[in-house]
């Protein structure tokens, strides 16, 4: 064995273990996961027919409790407002376009129910609403949610609130079905139905816009939890949305959103931050 | 001649032995060091599981626990028209009267849910967003008290029982009572969630912590191995020697250690998931069941107490139901009662299949894969399910008009100022389930340490006695150049 291949065969020992140490520090690092807390664009789901919660202007731009949630939660996480992107979501496509990925996050009046929880992490919910009812101005017949047996009710594709009506309480109404609530309002005044009930917030966002003709019966009925729809398993962004949340019902903010969207509409709006769901 | 070989005088002989003696020491340091952070790691996970933040989140679901124990006893005493003796205080009235056990209860509780609450600050303590919760679960303590007061002063003027209580009284309970339900409760739930995530994340880092550092052991223990047989190979071929005892020991003892230390570490990891999923978790989501499980049966009280509003009550009830046991398409609280009532049939003690969700559902199905756990979950179950079938009939009385009977028929028969028992005997499953799983936290963790244990002398130890193996194997063939 002459020097030189001694020597190389010293180097090649020093050279194999300085690349075994490279291979086991980059293992040990990990793969960084997909989080909506390290993000710095975002593409958030919003509605693009809801008064109030998210409806989209002839300009194209958002805006609503809803979007003013998305801009407040995505500042906080550290996303300019010229980084948040809308995507207009329809209700029946909302788990879908999260695990996909197409959308980083919905703010879509999109209530927490165990069948949703198993597919997509909540984070939230950002507010508790109550299911209420909308009806044409002047018409007494109907005081109260078992008032409507018999009655044309709106059915809106993709929503649960007409089961709370028909199926949780039994009251038969019959189901008129349509693509969105504007149109439910649309048919309401029209006469095509007699009732559309659906949460107050969504109602109450009908009245602010001053529909001409309609009211709200203020008998709520029910509790839906709205819950900003992540990604399955993010439950980084899930704690970190949730912190911001606390916050936002601390300093104030979210009541000034709550009663810059809602105030003019006569029904409780809760100012206390709603109990989380838990990330899961 | 490359500049390594130059610096390491690389040329001579001795130079040469003494470059791969500096190698196997520089990477057995690396070794000690790679398995110390390792079992620093595991040690500081079981600590936060077992000793520091882990048992403050379940001191802070203490706060719920409390604040919902206070409400129904507030609610029981105004169903019952106890308030004189809630309002007693026998130090001013010399002795005049005698103070309910129920106010006696409601102080004890008052004074557990601020004591809980002082365990939530203290873990929120460089959080300012949860020490601000803290604080107004706190003030709304204190409003919730006032209000209780005010409703009791004005229920003791009229003489009622079961529900007939009048109305400017029931105005003021409903403002106590949505006071509890909508701010602090949902504040104090979101407190042990908050404090949940901390030990979430401190288990997931320490505990990958913990495997990466398996894995880097092993690799470092092999590469002391390489180390090694580079330099016995070149003392062999340059000096003529097949063996040198010394480094074959030095070899045997890191193998030793490695293999002990990587077993060990495993062990640690299956430590820690014992004690955090098979434990911690458990323990953290039954006595939030418990917690559910009072505002529930306050839920129907509150339906007997305030008629009028008796849907939404009855709706929160169906929901605090469903977030315990889960049945899908339970609409309504008559489906719910009748749907259990099958499911729980045909689970039968165990043997069928777990068809519903929610907490109960969750741990059912874990406990299908743990033996000995399956008989347990069903007792629960099964009290559960008699829980549910006398609330069927409380409110089926209420429906039919009969609301004192519907109001005995919810309270314990013999002593109406306790809930009835089959919601004892359901809390108290509760509680024995969830004192079990504090034991298999204590257990995994105190075991956990105790396999540590030793190691903060051995692993030096071992590691200054495979180094001195290695300069005692090396040493005679360097005073040949003296």
């Amino acid at each position: 064995m002459s020097a030189t291949t001694r020597n190389t065969a010293v180097v090649a020992v020093f050279a194999a273990l300085a690349a075994l140490v490279v291979l086991v520090a980059v293992r040990a690092g990990g793969a960084e996961t997909a989080s909506v807390a390290d993000r710095h664009r975002l593409v958030i789901g919003v509605k693009d027919d809801q008064p109030g919660l998210g409806l989209r202007g002839k300009d194209g731009s958002y805006a609503g409790f809803d979007v003013d949630v998305a801009y407040y939660v995505a500042g906080r996480l550290g996303v300019g407002a010229d980084d948040v992107t809308f995507r207009a979501v329809r209700s029946d496509e909302r788990e879908r376009v999260l695990r996909d990925g197409s959308v980083d996050m919905v703010i879509a009046t999109y209530s927490i129910t165990p069948e949703r929880a198993a597919e997509i992490t909540f984070a939230g919910p950002y507010y508790v609403t109550h299911q209420d009812i909308l009806i044409r101005e002047g018409d007494a017949s109907i005081g109260n949610v078992r008032d409507l047996r018999g009655k044309r009710l709106c059915q809106v594709a993709g929503s649960n609130s007409w089961r709370r009506v028909t199926e949780e309480r039994r009251v038969a109404a019959t189901l008129v079905p349509a693509r969105s609530y504007s149109e439910c309002v649309a048919m309401l005044v029209g006469r095509g139905v007699d009732a559309v009930s659906t949460d107050d917030l969504i109602l109450a966002g009908f009245a602010t816009v001053n529909e001409p003709g309609v009211k709200m019966l203020k008998k709520p009925f029910t509790n839906e939890r709205y819950g900003i729809g992540l990604k399955k398993g993010d439950l980084k962004g899930c704690e970190a949305v949730n912190r911001i949340l606390t916050e936002m019902y601390q300093n104030g903010a979210a009541k000034t959103l709550l009663n810059q969207w809602f105030g003019s509409v006569d029904f409780n709006i809760a100012t206390t931050v709603p109990p989380f769901e838990g990330c899961a | 001649m490359s500049i390594p070989s130059r610096y390491l005088r690389l040329r001579t002989v001795p130079g040469r032995v003494r470059a791969l003696t500096v190698l196997v020491l520089v990477v057995l340091a690396v070794l000690f060091a790679v398995t110390g952070g390792a079992l620093l790691d595991a040690r500081s996970a079981l600590r936060a599981v077992g000793h520091d933040e882990g048992p403050m989140v379940v001191a802070t679901s203490d706060v719920y626990l409390a604040l919902s124990d206070m409400d129904a006893q507030v609610t029981n005493v105004l169903l019952n028209g106890e308030e004189n003796g809630w309002l007693c205080d026998p130090d001013q009235d010399g002795g005049a009267c005698g103070r309910s056990g129920s106010r006696y209860f409601y102080d004890i509780r008052r004074e557990d849910a601020e004591r809980a609450a002082l365990q939530a600050a203290r873990l929120a303590e460089d959080d300012p967003v949860r020490l601000r919760t803290v604080q107004s679960v706190l003030d709304g303590l204190h409003q919730y008290d006032q209000r209780v007061q005010t409703a009791m002063e004005r229920g003791r003027h009229v003489s009622h029982a079961f529900g007939a209580l009048p109305e400017d009284a029931v105005e003021e309970y409903r403002a106590a009572t949505t006071l509890m339900t909508e701010d602090l409760l949902p504040k104090a739930n979101n407190l042990t969630l908050g404090g949940a995530a901390i030990v979430d994340t401190t288990y997931r880092e320490e505990r990958s912590g913990v495997m990466a550092g398996r894995i880097r052991v092993l690799v470092f223990g092999a590469a002391v191995l390489l180390a090694l047989a580079a330099l016995q190979l070149y003392l062999a071929v340059r000096f003529r020697r097949m063996m040198s005892l010394f480094l074959v020991a030095a070899a045997v003892g890191t193998v030793a250690l490695t293999a002990v230390s990587a077993t060990v570490l495993a062990n640690e990891g299956v430590y820690l998931k014992v004690a955090k999923d098979g434990g911690f978790d458990p323990v953290l989501t039954l006595s939030r069941a418990q917690a559910i499980g009072k505002s529930l049966d306050s839920d129907r009280t509150r339906y007997l107490l305030d008629p009028s509003d008796s849907d939404r009550y009855d709706q929160t009830y169906l929901e605090k139901a469903q977030t315990i046991l889960y049945i899908n398409d339970a609409a309504n609280l008559e489906g719910y009662y009748a749907k259990l009532d099958a499911l729980l049939g045909r689970y039968d003690g165990g043997a069928g299949a777990v068809a519903f969700r929610g907490v109960y559902g969750d741990q059912a199905r874990e406990a299908t894969e743990v033996r000995g756990q399956r008989r347990t979950y069903a007792a629960l179950l099964e009290r559960y399910r008699a829980y549910q079938r006398n609330d069927r009939r409380v409110r089926a009385l209420a429906d039919a008009g009969d609301r004192a009977e519907a109001g005995r028929a919810h309270m314990d028969p013999r002593w109406p100022y306790l809930p009835h028992p089959a919601f004892r005997e359901h809390d108290e499953e509760l509680g024995a389930r969830i004192g079990s799983h504090q034991y298999v936290v204590d257990r995994a963790v105190a075991r956990g340490e105790g396999a540590l244990g030793p190691w903060s002398w051995l692993l030096p130890l071992s590691v200054l006695a495979i180094a001195a193996l290695v300069v005692a194997g090396v040493w005679p063939r360097l005073s040949e150049y003296r």
